[in-house]
């Protein structure tokens, strides 16, 4: 049978997480519905985070802010990552509320709306082990490869964008994966991403001119796309992309 | 110690093992809330948990111990349901019970702050809740015509205030 543990620490936290079978739960938005329906072993314990203090916090120095596994999608400190546009695009208002930010981009139930932001602010996961001790890693990196077994997610450090414009196409906005899409931030260690169905990849754009801008993305594309309506489409929101972050005045 | 609830102001007892949701644990205790989509969209199952709407099929009941959490039961505000009756709000009625949660509770927020809710910031909290009968237009219309009713009669001022 499955049990709730309620560790006070990170290193607590850490050696549960690290348990066969157990599974960390932050929200809850993503893992409460798998395990309403899975037909697999149940998980042999829910490792709650909420008696850890730290889960709670975010801290803004140096032109980023970090955010611990607990901060929600619709808490003020997340919102600095998602522009002047914010977050409204993600899920809806009562699931923003419990939703966390970093639960989204380490869980592989759901479809990790936030990592295309994430990975246009240069983004880096904390997390820890019970063997080894903190580390940190690039959000890409995650996104990718997910995140191993065992192991333990703390908070996550994005780059604050000066400007952050994120253009997408879904089959129904807000409750269906993003289909194609491409996220593009201006500021110190910001850049861009492109969403091509499950694939999120980093885009290394610099100071660019419009046409070098939509070329990097097109390149990056062309990697996993083959189809040249798809392709187009990406061109088409890498330029209004870039026309977004240059010409729209901030409100 | 079995850890508890606070449901509509009746104790009820949690699970220590499994790992069933709110909903699931109200359901087991008999208070009976629509289900529909089961990952937080349609809004059916939505309560207040410790005064904020939330889906109940979302919600671990590992992270609820302790929390006090009420249903349209005791939570809707008599000047939402009747501007509903009167505005035909309501046909099939399976979203009703999560939409008057979270109405209501936006009428309280509205009230208390001495302002009016405007269809736009309806048709936003509605954002959570699907309802294939009505259209939305007529629940709409019934919320704002509640929250005018609630802040012309000085009531609602209480954000929290729910019968228990």
């Amino acid at each position: 049978m499955t049990v709730d543990v309620y560790p006070s620490t990170w290193s607590e936290a850490a050696a549960h997480a690290g348990t066969a079978g157990a599974v960390v739960i932050a929200g809850g938005t993503g893992v409460q519905p798998w395990l309403s329906v899975r037909t697999d072993p149940p998980p042999t314990a829910l490792v709650h985070l909420a008696r850890v203090p730290e889960a709670r916090q975010w801290d803004r120095a140096d032109g980023t802010v970090t955010l611990g596994s607990l901060v929600t999608v619709d808490n003020l400190a997340a919102a600095i990552c998602f522009g002047t546009e914010g977050a409204g695009w993600f899920a809806t208002p009562a699931v923003r509320r419990r939703a966390t930010v970093v639960g989204n981009v380490v869980s592989a139930l759901g479809p990790r709306e936030l990592g295309a932001p994430l990975l246009a602010l240069g983004a880096r996961l904390h997390g820890r082990t019970d063997a080894s001790g903190p580390w940190t890693r690039p959000v890409a990196e995650i996104l990718c490869d997910g995140i191993p077994a065992g192991h333990l997610a703390t908070g996550v450090t994005a780059n604050i964008p000066e400007r952050l414009v994120y253009q997408r196409m879904s089959a129904r906005r807000r409750l269906s994966r993003v289909e194609l899409g491409v996220c593009g931030a201006q500021g110190p260690g910001c850049g861009a991403a492109v969403v091509i169905g499950a694939s999120m990849l980093p885009v290394e754009t610099g100071v660019g001119r419009g046409d070098e801008f939509v070329a990097a993305i097109r390149t990056q594309a062309m990697t996993v796309l083959r189809d040249p309506g798809r392709l187009a489409t990406v061109t088409e929101l890498a330029a209004r992309v870039h026309r977004d972050l240059h010409t729209r005045s901030e409100t | 110690m079995k850890p508890t609830i606070d449901v509509d102001g009746v104790e009820v007892g949690l699970p220590t093992e499994g790992a069933s949701s709110l909903w699931d644990v109200l359901d087991n205790n008999g208070i009976r809330i629509p289900m529909g989509c089961g990952t937080g969209h349609c809004g059916a199952c939505t309560v207040l948990l410790d005064d904020t709407p939330t889906p109940s099929c979302l919600v671990p009941k590992g992270s609820v111990r302790g929390a006090r959490i009420r249903t349209a039961a005791s939570s809707a505000l008599p000047a939402l349901v009747d501007a509903m009756a009167r505005e035909g709000a309501v046909q099939c009625g399976f979203c009703s019970p999560g939409v008057v949660v979270t109405l209501s509770w936006a009428i309280r927020l509205a009230v208390a702050r001495h302002r009016c809710l405007d269809a736009d910031e309806v048709r936003e909290l509605l954002i959570g809740h699907l309802c294939r009968c009505t259209g939305y237009q007529a629940i709409v219309t019934a919320t704002v015509s509640a929250c005018r009713n609630e802040l012309a009669s000085g009531d609602g001022g209480d954000a929290s205030a729910t019968r228990s």
